[in-house]
């Protein structure tokens, strides 16, 4: 259901849904439950991974735990792990708003919702350059470890936080290069700066014929 | 009658910002319809000199010297070095250059940076002035030209090597150029993938300037051959000759293609 829904009711829901997690208390605990039962509803019609979604979650518990530490060394125990739950509640339901938000919406759907709800250009551009580079990084990393133990690499905690460094140095470097070359194919096929970036192109225009739009995006395999 | 000329290099001189020559005192005329091939070894200008067709390097680029490398004696200029169809490459034609030279990067990741296959073939004649219904349809053309209908929303993430390599040469024609540069088109693409890229290229009927290390794929496509190493012109001349003279091959790094080696050349 939530699929075929513009894209735009989407983002606004989500918006939406942000703002009550972050105006919600304990105190003002009708805020979180009304945005868990939304998320709630639109999860069991959407029929969304509960994997998935905790994977997201991981990505936030370092922040939450430090948070929470925080609060217990500032407020004491009585009050600090009553604040650290009402903040793990606040995020867990953040993470929970975004994920039904991006796992409903292809990111090109996605970036033309928000070209049409006003982001700036600039945004747009960066966050589509975001998406559309942040696996080829991913790849070049993973690339560089597998070189890295070919090589009879021994893995300890300090060779790997300093290897991360250098493999992220080189990253850098090479997304610099990279931005040079991209750069140069977007001017060399008409781009002006001045021009801004394009708005997205309509999901419906961009889909093929006989797809259904927003459709799976499934890896190629031949060739 | 006689063919227009479409390409004109006269005495390019190119250096990269720590004072490495890039380029020296390159100079050369393609007429309309020729098919020529820029070898040479690795680092020896071919992608700079492709570069600098449709004024990607020189509008940005205008190095002061350092004194890392020497740099033989050669003056600074806002001069034009290369004209198109006898349009001067300068930043004032710059719209009117890229519009009639379409170019293929190496990789295929640096040339498709949009969200989607058809924004991203449709990026070009978007550029060019066309509304965004004109411009998809005519992305669509390109696709199918290239064998790829039915791929308008995919991601290029998601696509093998030699899909993107065919959505590049689709985003490139999209933009109907008179000439067509490809740098190093059939690296990294397997025996299937190459054949089918080699038949594309062979299907353009345009102008078309190849830079590359396949010499299979020139003495096929090619046929003219212009020997680039450190930035200098070398050898300009028929295909065949060039690429079966033994010295001047290894010379240059290169070797001669094994199909004119041992007489084995499939005929077409």
């Amino acid at each position: 259901m939530v699929h075929r829904q513009d894209a735009r009711w989407r983002v606004c829901l989500a918006l939406i849904g942000l703002i009550a997690v972050s105006a919600g208390t304990f105190q003002r605990w009708w805020l979180l439950a009304g945005v868990a039962l939304v998320v709630a509803v639109l999860w069991w019609y959407s029929q969304l991974s509960l994997l998935q979604f905790l994977k997201r979650w991981l990505v936030v518990l370092p922040a939450i735990l430090g948070f929470a530490l925080l609060f217990l060394l500032s407020s004491g125990f009585q009050a600090g792990w009553l604040k650290a739950v009402e903040l793990a509640v606040r995020i867990t339901l953040a993470v929970a708003v975004v994920f039904v938000l991006t796992a409903t919406t292809p990111v090109p759907a996605l970036l033309h919702a928000l070209g049409r709800l006003g982001l700036p250009s600039l945004l747009l551009a960066t966050a589509a350059f975001m998406h559309r580079y942040g696996s080829v990084f991913v790849d070049e990393l993973q690339r560089m470890r597998r070189a890295r133990e070919c090589r009879s690499f021994h893995p300890n905690l300090f060779a790997e936080l300093r290897d991360m460094g250098w493999f992220l140095a080189v990253l850098v470097v090479r997304a610099f290069e990279r931005s040079e070359r991209v750069y140069a194919a977007m001017i060399a096929r008409g781009w002006q700066p001045e021009n801004g970036w394009p708005e997205p192109i309509a999901p419906r225009m961009v889909t093929a014929a006989g797809r259904k739009p927003g459709g799976e995006n499934t890896p190629s395999t031949h060739d | 009658m006689t063919r227009p000329l479409a390409l004109r290099v006269s005495d390019l001189t190119f250096h990269y910002p720590d004072g490495r020559m890039a380029l020296e005192s390159i100079s050369f005329e393609i007429t309309e319809g020729e098919s020529v091939a820029i070898i040479g070894p690795n680092g020896a200008g071919k992608s700079t000199l492709l570069l600098h067709l449709n004024g990607v390097l020189p509008g940005r680029r205008r190095y002061a010297h350092s004194h890392d490398f020497p740099v033989p004696e050669h003056q600074h200029t806002d001069e034009p070095r290369v004209w198109v169809y006898e349009t001067p490459v300068v930043e004032a034609n710059y719209p009117e250059v890229r519009r009639m030279v379409g170019l293929l990067f190496q990789d295929p990741d640096d040339q498709l940076f949009c969200p989607t296959v058809l924004e991203d073939v449709a990026f070009g004649p978007r550029n060019l002035g066309y509304s965004t219904e004109e411009a998809v349809r005519i992305a669509r053309e390109a696709l199918a030209a290239v064998g790829l209908e039915g791929y308008e929303d995919r991601l290029p993430q998601h696509l093998s090597f030699g899909e993107r390599k065919r959505v590049c040469l689709a985003g490139v024609l999209a933009c109907d150029p008179k000439i067509v540069a490809l740098d190093e088109p059939t690296s990294n693409l397997d025996p299937r993938a190459r054949r089918q890229f080699i038949e594309l290229i062979r299907s353009l009927e345009r102008t078309t300037l190849i830079a590359t290390h396949d010499l299979e794929l020139v003495l096929e496509l090619c046929e003219r051959v212009l020997v680039l190493d450190h930035g200098r012109l070398f050898a300009d001349g028929p295909a065949e000759e060039l690429l079966g003279d033994e010295r001047l091959m290894e010379k240059h790094g290169l070797e001669v293609p094994l199909s004119l080696r041992y007489g084995r050349r499939v005929p077409e």
